[in-house]
């Protein structure tokens, strides 16, 4: 009975990790065909790249009405500077790419995850692209 | 004592770098930054599953005779209590100013007092011989008071909502604790 209620107790312990993990493996949703994933890919590397380099007008260039609108010089000094701390830049380690829905206007986005390398540190970048392959969101940390 | 040591073997040592491992893989976030609500709720319920799993397992095998004094789980639920509020305080103390940190301070007590009664809840398990079934109520109780937090944080004045149910399942649980102390020599 005791090794039941133990054997019990690990098993839950396991069975929360196992959930998180099988949940991050299909949680998220598929990406729609109006998207090609090695080009969604393709892009959010384009958007490290421009970031690395400063490159404020490449980078808004793809972006956006909304995107444009939120990425202004301020907001794009104090990215280049927080990405700044990193130091060099060594490469991307792994990338994730999902569909998502907005539940308001059901306009059809892909999302990238993606941990990028640096000298000092790793920062996770959080991309959204529409499906004119416009970049509407940035998130890093 | 037992009870810190408890905190610091299922907080820092082990869950903590699990969910560190997790928030390393580009799939985990990805599934996280797209059901933000779901994954929150989970990890709080494996906060709930690892820091009761362990209470539960240093009464079981560290803490003898299994029937004791009901100043035991006081002790034992505040030494947890307290070692939380160390890990989680210290840093906040680095950067702000004390005269600052008052809603932090009152939150930790809340915490503090909560951990105090899921011990008892826990060891109330031992003193009726109903083991796993007071487990599964700490663990279920734990997991919905961190849950909490990621389900009203969308809300405005989320913190005083937060802070003010924080109180609520307090008393009630302070009062199950007064009420089961019949349950000890």
């Amino acid at each position: 009975m005791k090794k039941f209620k133990i054997t019990l107790l690990t098993g839950l312990v396991l069975a929360v990790f196992l959930c998180l993990t099988l949940l991050s493996g299909c949680g998220a949703g598929k990406l729609s065909e109006d998207f090609d994933e090695d080009e969604v890919k393709k892009q959010a590397e384009n958007v490290i790249e421009f970031i690395n380099n400063k490159d404020s007008e490449s980078l808004i260039g793809i972006c956006n009405v909304q995107m444009k609108e939120a990425l202004t010089d301020d907001i794009l000094d104090q990215i280049y500077e927080a990405i700044g701390e990193g130091g060099r830049y060594e490469g991307i380690e792994s990338m994730s790419v999902a569909g998502m829905t907005d539940k308001k206007s059901q306009e059809e986005f892909a999302v990238v995850v993606a941990r990028a390398k640096y000298e000092i540190k790793t920062f996770t970048f959080t991309i959204t692209f529409t499906k004119q392959m416009k970049l509407a969101g940035l998130y890093y940390r | 004592m037992l009870g810190a040591v408890c905190f610091i073997v299922s907080q820092p040592l082990l869950r903590l770098p699990i969910l560190q491992y997790l928030q390393s893989s580009t799939d985990f976030m990805l599934a996280y930054t797209l059901n933000p609500m779901l994954f929150g709720i989970l990890i709080a319920l494996s906060a709930g599953v690892f820091e009761e799993s362990f209470r539960f397992l240093f009464k079981q095998f560290l803490l003898k005779p299994h029937k004791c004094a009901f100043s035991q789980p006081i002790i034992f639920g505040l030494g947890h209590g307290v070692a939380e509020a160390i890990m989680v305080l210290l840093p906040a103390l680095s950067i702000v100013p004390v005269s600052q940190l008052g809603l932090a301070f009152f939150e930790r007590v809340m915490a503090i007092i909560l951990h105090i009664n899921l011990t008892i809840l826990v060891w109330n398990g031992f003193q009726r011989n109903r083991r796993f079934i007071y487990l599964l109520i700490a663990i279920g109780i734990h997991g919905f008071v961190n849950s909490l937090i990621p389900i009203l944080s969308q809300f405005q004045n989320s913190i005083l909502f937060i802070e003010g149910a924080l109180v609520v399942i307090n008393i009630l649980m302070t009062g199950y604790s007064y009420y089961s102390r019949k349950y000890y020599a």
